[in-house]
């Protein structure tokens, strides 16, 4: 059978190939049964461990049941070739040499996708129960380790003079493949690192989820006066807030040593105010200073007794006295009310020297005469 | 970001996470050093107690507690470990950053209840039946910040945010 001819069988009978694969009632034709792609155990049929590791590795699928074989076989036949070779010098042990070389080579390479695929498995593996996790991630790096001291065994076999100087052609190929090799090595080791965190998280995390479960248990039967302990054994490192909501900030409540130490710090600060009072602004104006202007009675009453008057009023009116009190006083008041305050003064009180008459002058004054 | 910003969400009583997408922002704030520093200081002055690690930031009481705050000091405590309880107890895989998804929490939920999940999901929800809380169930790990939709508009995915780790690292130190 071609390669070819491998493909189009496999193409014609995808269907039965599926429903093996996903373990389910199958019943493959004759063709099919003959291939090598498929093996009966009991009454049924499995695929073949070849077709089987082609769909895992190719599709990057891996079972944790792997096992990664050492290479002890294969370099135990090289070392055989090498033997032989030695004694007979023979080309076709030396083709042997370098075919085995290349198919330790591809084992390597196979192996190193295998553990990077079971790692990223194991890591985003959430269907098992945790402890199972750790008991198979365990089991694999026990695997992993083996497979470590394994290529390093391979490459100290082929940089041994026995191989890697038996030819130039062996040396050449040796050299062309070691870089990938030492990348095999490194991967393992890093491989075997990201496992180790990996099993040590999963174990953190099967502990706090029991402890957590031992709370939660504890809360239920009310006997979990050391959740209680711990609180307020140091309230001040945990999350305290009342109303957990967007509307409502964090809200506390005072209690009575708090107000009265929010009274006292008051008080302090009260006390230790003093406020200055403060001073009413005012400006001081001098007062205005006012010449007193007087009117001289005595002076117009004198010449009234020494002159008479027919009319008082206008003698007060046209009186020299009147006249100068009028210049220097800043009274507002008229001459006319002036002249006749002062003919109030003369004619109200009893004088035998006035005589009231009945007419009225031109200031409709009443004429008064003096004699 | 600024201080004023940062107390204003605080005061509100959350839990700010690094990986969170809503107050993402105010926890990377915070983890700048200087920024701390200021900000406690003026915490201080105002009586509270700024608190973090590993990507969660929270604000406690500097004085004692008054006794109406210490029941529900309590007692909130309580509420918030039953809920995780119940989360690991149908999902054990989950921690800060994981992606979880409400039908698979539902699905679980069906497949995995017992006596024990239903014991404590009584203690939360008082006789109500778990189908028609679940609902009630992410509302309620979403109020304490402990996930957040991943998208606004996406009510299956919900991210654990790191609020998650205060109360495993409080379980660690109660031991």
């Amino acid at each position: 059978m071609t390669h070819i001819e491998l493909i189009e069988l496999m193409y014609k009978n995808r269907k039965l190939l599926d429903d093996i694969y996903r373990n389910r009632e199958n019943a493959p034709s004759e063709e099919l049964e003959k291939s090598r792609l498929i093996t009966k155990v009991g009454e049924s049929f499995e695929l073949s461990e070849s077709y089987r590791n082609f769909v895992d590795v190719t599709l990057k699928r891996i079972n944790y049941g792997i096992v990664f074989h050492t290479y002890s076989a294969e370099l135990q036949e090289l070392l055989k070739y090498q033997t032989r070779y030695d004694l007979e010098q023979k080309e076709s042990y030396l083709e042997d040499i370098l075919e085995l070389i290349k198919s330790i080579f591809l084992k390597l390479d196979k192996r190193d996708q295998e553990i990077r695929t079971l790692l990223v498995k194991i890591e985003n593996e959430t269907s098992l129960e945790l402890d199972l996790l750790i008991e198979k991630s365990m089991d694999i790096l026990e695997k992993i380790k083996e497979v470590n001291r394994a290529n390093s065994e391979v490459r100290e076999v082929l940089f041994s003079d026995k191989i890697y100087l038996l030819d130039k052609s062996i040396k050449v190929l040796v050299d062309e493949i070691n870089p990938q090799m030492l990348n095999f090595i490194e991967n393992i080791s890093i491989g075997l690192d990201r496992l180790k965190q990996f099993i040590a998280r999963t174990r953190k995390l099967r502990q706090q989820n029991k402890r957590l479960m031992q709370l939660a248990m504890d809360i239920l039967h009310e006997q979990d006066e050391y959740l209680e302990e711990t609180l307020l054994l140091n309230p001040k490192s945990y999350y305290l807030t009342l109303y957990r909501s967007q509307r409502n900030g964090v809200k506390t409540y005072p209690d009575g040593s708090e107000s009265s130490k929010v009274i006292r710090k008051l008080n302090q600060h009260l006390q230790s105010v003093t406020l200055k009072k403060e001073q009413r602004q005012f400006t001081i104006t001098k007062p205005k200073e006012e010449p007193l202007a007087l009117v001289n009675m005595d002076i117009i009453e004198a010449d009234l007794n020494k002159e008479g008057s027919k009319d008082i009023f206008l003698s007060i009116y046209n009186h020299e006295e009147l006249k100068r009190f009028m210049q220097e006083s800043y009274s507002e008041t008229s001459l006319k009310e002036e002249s006749f305050k002062i003919f109030l003064q003369l004619v109200v009180p009893h004088n035998n020297h006035v005589k009231l008459t009945k007419a009225y002058n031109n200031h409709e004054v009443r004429i008064a005469q003096w004699i | 970001m600024d201080i004023a910003t940062t107390f204003k969400v605080m005061m509100k009583g959350v839990i700010v996470s690094r990986n969170s997408k809503k107050y993402g922002e105010i926890a990377t704030f915070l983890l700048n050093d200087e920024n701390y520093i200021n900000y406690e200081a003026l915490l201080h002055k105002l009586g509270y107690e700024l608190n973090g690690e590993n990507g969660y930031f929270f604000l406690s009481k500097s004085s004692a507690l008054a006794t109406e705050e210490i029941e529900q000091f309590v007692l909130s405590h309580k509420k918030v470990f039953m809920l995780i309880a119940i989360l690991k107890q149908l999902m054990p895989y989950i921690y800060a950053n994981s992606i979880i998804r409400y039908t698979e929490f539902v699905s679980e939920l069906e497949s995995k209840k017992d006596e024990l999940l239903e014991e404590k999901w009584n203690y939360i929800f008082k006789g109500q039946d778990l189908k028609s809380s679940s609902e009630q169930f992410f509302e309620l790990l979403q109020k304490e910040h402990i996930v957040e939709k991943v998208e606004k508009n996406d009510a299956d995915s919900y991210m654990v945010l790191n609020t998650l780790d205060y109360y495993l690292s409080f379980l660690e130190n109660m031991e």
